[in-house]
């Protein structure tokens, strides 16, 4: 059973793009269009993994984070932040917000994957 | 003086004791040959163990030098596919890239719709965080700005055919780059970080420009794939453009 992952942009582009990429790596992509919808497809879609980009509309990726956090039913899901900055405090927040990890802008396909696996404790 | 018979008892005895000791000897002599030829047949048995284990450790060895040789040219092997396998899945990458900005660029006839996908694609897939894309109006000889983001509103809101490094790359239709063009850096100070200049054409005519500003801070710099989204950008995001006017014109006329 290929594990879910739920890709949470509010760039069509952003989703095409790491859709690709996932689908290249035998996952099955689920997605949504800003952090509001994002929490509610991980309740519903009860994800492996969300992909969360930081900058979106009605609700940004920080708040969808510790929303999920708070929620026993979503808690446990590896979150990697998706950010254009990749350093300072965009990467502390999410850190201290309990990401798990982060990829920056442009994705490297390599580097998602490699994550990815890390996250799921794939080999 | 001993009597004749006591003399002759003590010489069978003395004559007695020397057979049964010369006897004795022999026993010993015959059992020593035996134990000695035991012991060189061990002794034999062993040399032949010893040297067998001698050749077997010298095939040891050999053996042992052979896959030193093969796991190092297995190492060396490793590396050379582990360097293919890096580049081959950065060159998957980059056409995925190139394969998302296409799609994207094509999958609405909606201009704003088209004008977003080519933000979206300098933010997410090149990398800027600052960029303007401009209209040609041929009969006015101006570019004007139909979209930017991270540009203060007021900046470059219209610029004169051949004019700065924008105006230029509209006027010669040749896309500018200021790694490969240091002498050629823009002066104008709202052209300040300019760093890229696209030509839009549809049929090798100008309609437009994309002007890209600064990256993104933490990347190094422009790379192969990013030349390649430039050209994508320069002509299929021109035609996208054009494509979504002709829509809108057939749009009204039907009206």
């Amino acid at each position: 059973m290929p594990k879910k992952i739920l890709v949470v942009d509010d760039s069509r582009t952003s989703l095409f793009l790491e859709q690709t990429i996932l689908r290249k790596g035998s996952y099955q992509v689920v997605t949504a269009l800003d952090g509001e919808e994002g929490v509610r497809k991980a309740r519903s879609e009860s994800p492996d993994l969300v992909l969360m980009d930081v900058v979106m509309p009605k609700m940004d990726g920080f708040e969808a984070l510790r929303a999920l956090r708070k929620d026993p039913a979503t808690q446990n899901i590896p979150v990697i932040m998706v950010t254009t900055r990749g350093e300072g405090p965009n990467v502390e927040t999410g850190f201290a917000d309990g990401c798990n990890d982060y990829v920056t802008k442009p994705v490297d396909a390599l580097e998602l994957l490699t994550k990815i696996k890390s996250c799921l404790h794939e080999a | 003086m001993k009597p004749n018979g006591v003399k002759r008892d003590y010489a069978r005895k003395v004559q007695e004791g020397t057979r049964r000791y010369a006897e004795h000897q022999a026993e010993m002599v015959a059992k020593l040959e035996v134990l000695v030829a035991s012991l060189e047949e061990e002794r034999a048995q062993l040399d032949a163990e010893v040297k067998s284990l001698r050749a077997a450790v010298l095939s040891r060895e050999s053996e042992r030098s052979r896959l030193s040789v093969k796991m190092a040219e297995i190492v060396d092997e490793n590396k050379r596919l582990s360097g293919e396998y890096v580049q081959v899945e950065q060159q998957r990458s980059s056409l995925a890239n190139l394969y998302a900005a296409s799609v994207r660029l094509h999958d609405s006839l909606d201009r704003e719709e088209v004008l977003t996908a080519i933000e979206e694609i300098v933010i997410s897939i090149i990398g800027y965080e600052e960029q303007a894309t401009f209209a040609l109006d041929e009969t006015a000889g101006t570019l004007s700005r139909i979209a930017s983001f991270g540009l203060a509103e007021d900046r470059l809101r219209s610029v004169p055919l051949g004019s700065g490094v924008i105006g230029r790359t509209a006027a010669t239709g040749e896309a500018y780059i200021r790694d490969d063009n240091p002498d050629a850096a823009a002066t104008d100070p709202d052209e300040a970080g300019l760093t890229a200049c696209i030509p839009l054409k549809v049929e090798d005519k100008v309609t437009g420009v994309i002007a890209l500003f600064s990256l993104l801070s933490h990347k190094p710099g422009i790379e192969d794939v990013d030349r390649e989204l430039f050209e994508l950008l320069g002509s299929q995001a021109a035609t996208a453009l054009h494509c979504a006017d002709l829509h809108a014109e057939a749009a009204r006329e039907s009206r």
